[in-house]
């Protein structure tokens, strides 16, 4: 098992009759991208939250490289190396994206906490904060509040918090979304760079990003993981084809 | 062609930051038009100036001959134009059938017809929208703003964060609406479908109209020095 940063077994969450999740077994590799797809509804965006622990399950176990954190709160697990992003973002509107990226910096440096203004002028943070607007390509766009941000860029944004956090592992909700073209390549470049420090559990509707990426690819309907393989026999699999991809991918 | 919607010398601020420059649209009525630009270029910022959802702007924008300049949103809407904005907001904590009546305005976009169209609504409608499914969201949004029987329908990302199959239901949705003579302005990053779909199209750069045409004007030059595509 010491090839798995993230080893996940018979994790359920049931809401009264409605197993939400059931059984579900899924793991991650060290240098690894392993895609998780399934239809709307069908459980993934449930199974992340209980991976970061805001959700909890009722059965089954956690293990982060080579911890159990099953027990451990969601403060907890971010702290010893779990990132999300969100569906639905979760940035400060009213602060600038530099400002956004430095407060996830300062969170991640555990500093004690100071007037933010005496933390903006800290050269260090500062610079860290830049190459990293820098790699999602929003060095520009810096000092723009990142309510006026438009859609994509607040994705771009939104990844941008969680690669400040220097996690063991991601977890990456839908970061394509609203992504246009240029995006999309830039975000697939910049996954591929990080996975060997970080690895990636990716949840994404995009199929040709999906296939782009993903080392593995597990398919999960009706919160249950009905198919894990390469992506050739994903795309093979008629099961998979009936219940997500449809016939025309 | 009776020409629907008419932006003219737009420009829009958000605070200090000036966000539009000088938009040009033209909606005539039956025809589908699509907004393309890469991010950030003024296309949602575009759609919430048509709507009333922008504090600053100026220029012309005009609807059936009325203009929309400073007019509330809830007056706009009124006036016939329905919005599917991006991010899937129902009203999470009413029914599905509560949402589809709650703006629903006398038309040929009744329950029936919406039922019709997206029959998984019917088989939910005494399930309150938080907990429908993604795909379930985006068909009641839609549902509830044809339900408003609009002169003009517009559609911002209406197919984001959608698995393949339900994106597919909604394209063959948005297909039938063609076959009614709808007039659509719809921004998506699929190009692919909106060649086939659309009548017009406009593209954003840097809050400017830069370029518009039909699908056969659009070449792959053009696509890629403005889209990246």
């Amino acid at each position: 098992m010491k090839n798995k940063i993230l080893n996940i077994k018979n994790l359920s969450k049931s809401y009264g009759a409605f197993k939400v999740t059931d059984e579900i077994a899924i793991d991650l590799n060290f240098d690894e991208i392993h895609a998780l797809i399934g239809p709307n509804g069908a459980g993934k965006s449930t199974l992340i939250k209980q991976i970061v622990g805001s959700v909890k399950h009722d059965i089954g176990s956690i293990v982060l490289d080579q911890e159990d954190i099953t027990d451990l709160n969601d403060v907890e697990r971010a702290k010893i190396g779990i990132s999300r992003t969100f569906q639905v973002s979760s940035i400060i509107p009213k602060f600038s994206s530099l400002d956004n990226i430095i407060l996830s910096l300062l969170d991640k440096s555990k500093e004690t906490f100071q007037l933010f203004k005496s933390i903006r002028e800290n050269k260090e943070l500062n610079s860290k904060a830049k190459n990293i607007l820098r790699e999602i390509e929003l060095l520009d766009k810096k000092d723009i509040a990142a309510s006026e941000l438009s859609h994509g860029d607040r994705r771009k944004l939104e990844v941008g918090l969680a690669l400040a956090m220097d996690p063991k592992v991601f977890l990456f909700d839908e970061p394509m979304a609203g992504l246009d073209e240029s995006g999309t390549k830039m975000m697939i470049n910049l996954f591929k760079k990080i996975k060997s420090n970080s690895p990636i559990l990716l949840i994404e509707h995009d199929m040709d990003a999906v296939f782009a990426l993903a080392d593995r690819v597990s398919v999960i309907n009706y919160g249950k993981i009905v198919a894990t393989g390469t992506v050739d026999q994903i795309r093979s699999n008629d099961l998979v084809r009936d219940v997500y991809l449809g016939y025309e991918i | 062609m009776d020409k629907l919607l008419e932006i003219k010398s737009l420009k829009s601020w958000y605070g200090a930051s000036q966000a539009l420059f000088d938009v040009n649209l033209e909606i005539n009525k039956g025809e589908i038009v699509a907004l393309l630009g890469r991010n950030g270029m003024g296309k949602s910022t575009t759609i919430k100036s048509i709507c009333g959802l922008i504090n600053e702007y100026h220029g012309e924008i005009n609807f059936n001959n009325i203009s929309l300049i400073k007019r509330p949103s809830y007056k706009i809407a009124q006036l016939g134009i329905g919005l599917v904005p991006e991010g899937r907001r129902a009203f999470s904590n009413l029914t599905v059938l509560e949402n589809l009546i709650a703006t629903a305005v006398d038309g040929e976009w009744d329950l029936d017809a919406i039922y019709n169209l997206f029959p998984r609504l019917e088989e939910r409608k005494n399930q309150l929208a938080f907990s429908l499914s993604g795909g379930e969201q985006q068909m009641l949004v839609i549902g509830r703003a044809l339900m408003t029987n609009p002169k003009l329908l517009i559609l911002d990302e209406a197919t984001e964060g959608l698995s393949p199959t339900i994106r597919s239901e909604i394209w063959k949705v948005i297909e039938v609406l063609k076959e009614k003579s709808s007039s659509i302005l719809i921004i998506d990053k699929s190009l692919r479908q909106l060649l086939d779909l659309a009548d017009n199209f406009y593209i954003l750069e840097k809050g400017r109209t830069v370029w518009n045409g039909s699908s056969t004007g659009l070449t792959s030059s053009i696509a890629q020095e403005f889209l990246g595509v």
